[in-house]
């Protein structure tokens, strides 16, 4: 899922003094899960914003309302009339939600409530971990399924750097080295040996460096 | 101060406490929770929870934000807390409510946590003074206190 984390609300509340009729829009799915932009956390930033904007000398009305799903048409209709009524909303969809929402509805402004932060899952109740960084060219199974791009700091592809200690790694000591979890599971698997082979540099043309990307799915595609 | 001297709703000076009690922390919350009065002419609103942890960030901002001057929560002690780890997200939960009050700057400070002794029968009594006559040190909430342009 796509993880995001809750602005300060005076980055928000700093680019709305000028707007009478305010939506808070969250988003029921992926930022929902990481507790970042679901109904509860609309209602929280709606009224942290009504009292911030009221400090602020503003009379503005602040109303709220969640999508389903911010990255989907049918769904994004369902709340148009919401976002038709103001003035601007911030959203506490993702980076994608907020792009779809500005496709729909521009040229009224739509302010990202949240930060969109990685791809990842839920570890335990309260800590979300990234472990995927959309590389476009899976080989997770080489590593026994822990991603050396997303987990190693410096994404090497060929083994530890030397810096860890004690398995934990050189920039964080709370971080896990993610090649000292590669080596133990795959000893544990007695295939340790898989690491002898190179695995050669990446094409990153796949990823963020072959620029924005797209899938076609040509025998659903209209 | 003891239950039977607070006072029914008069004139108060301006200050509205909204306060939640733990049900298991103290046995008069049920009686007080049943209509506001007044401490200290400080307004108070008293709602039980089942567990302390039954509190949510949101209770705490709309109650500033709809006209209390503080909040308090009034939990059970460690050690004795019913669900076991109720008080110790009741106060990440408040702790967070903070965090955002200090950011829009409303103040951290007019939320008070603290637990009940359960072996005092007077805890709470001594608890709703203490939160009154704090709030009474901290004045009114900024948010009554503002122009609007
Ligand atoms: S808008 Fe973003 S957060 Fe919402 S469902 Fe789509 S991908 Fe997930
Ligand atoms: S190899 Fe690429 S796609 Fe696979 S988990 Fe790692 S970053 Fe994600």
């Amino acid at each position: 899922m796509i993880v995001a984390q809750a602005k300060d609300i005076n980055e928000i509340a700093d680019k709305l003094t000028n707007y009478e009729k305010i939506l808070v829009a969250g988003c029921a799915t992926c930022v929902a899960e990481c507790m970042a932009g679901g109904e509860k956390e609309v209602a929280i930033t709606a009224s942290a914003l009504r009292m911030a904007l009221r400090l602020r000398g503003c009379q503005a009305q602040v109303a709220e309302v969640t999508a389903d799903r911010q990255c989907e048409w049918e769904l994004i209709e369902e709340i148009a009339p919401q976002v038709e009524a103001a003035d601007v909303v911030v959203s506490l969809a993702c980076g994608v939600g907020v792009a779809c929402m500005w496709d729909r509805f521009e040229p009224k402004p739509i302010i990202p409530g949240v930060n969109t932060v990685f791809l990842g899952h839920r570890e335990k109740p309260g800590l979300w971990l990234e472990r995927c960084a959309a590389c476009g060219d899976c080989t997770i199974d080489r590593t026994a399924g822990i991603c050396p791009i997303a987990r190693c700091a410096k994404s090497l592809q060929n083994g530890p750097c030397g810096g860890s200690t004690d398995g934990k790694c050189e920039i964080d000591p709370e971080l896990d080295c993610a090649w000292h979890l590669i080596i133990e599971r795959l000893k544990a698997m007695n295939q340790l040996d898989t690491l002898r082979e190179n695995t050669p540099p990446r094409d990153w043309s796949t990823s963020r460096d072959g620029g924005p990307r797209r899938v076609v799915v040509e025998d659903v595609e209209e | 101060m003891s239950v039977n001297k607070i006072a029914p709703v008069g004139q108060g000076n301006g200050l509205h406490l909204v306060a939640f009690c733990c049900a298991n922390s103290s046995a008069k919350a049920a009686e007080l929770s049943k209509a506001p009065f007044e401490v200290d002419r400080v307004r108070v609103r008293l709602a039980q929870l089942a567990c302390s942890s039954k509190i949510e960030v949101l209770h705490v901002l709309r109650a500033l934000e709809t006209g209390a001057d503080g909040v308090a929560l009034w939990t059970c002690p460690q050690d004795s807390c019913r669900f076991g780890r109720g008080c110790i997200r009741a106060a990440k939960r408040i702790e967070r409510a903070r965090r955002i009050l200090e950011q829009i700057a409303v103040g951290g400070q007019r939320v008070f946590l603290q637990s009940l002794d359960p072996n005092d029968p007077d805890a709470l009594d001594k608890a709703l003074r203490e939160a009154t006559g704090r709030l009474v040190e901290l004045g009114k909430s900024p948010l009554k206190t503002v122009g609007v342009k």
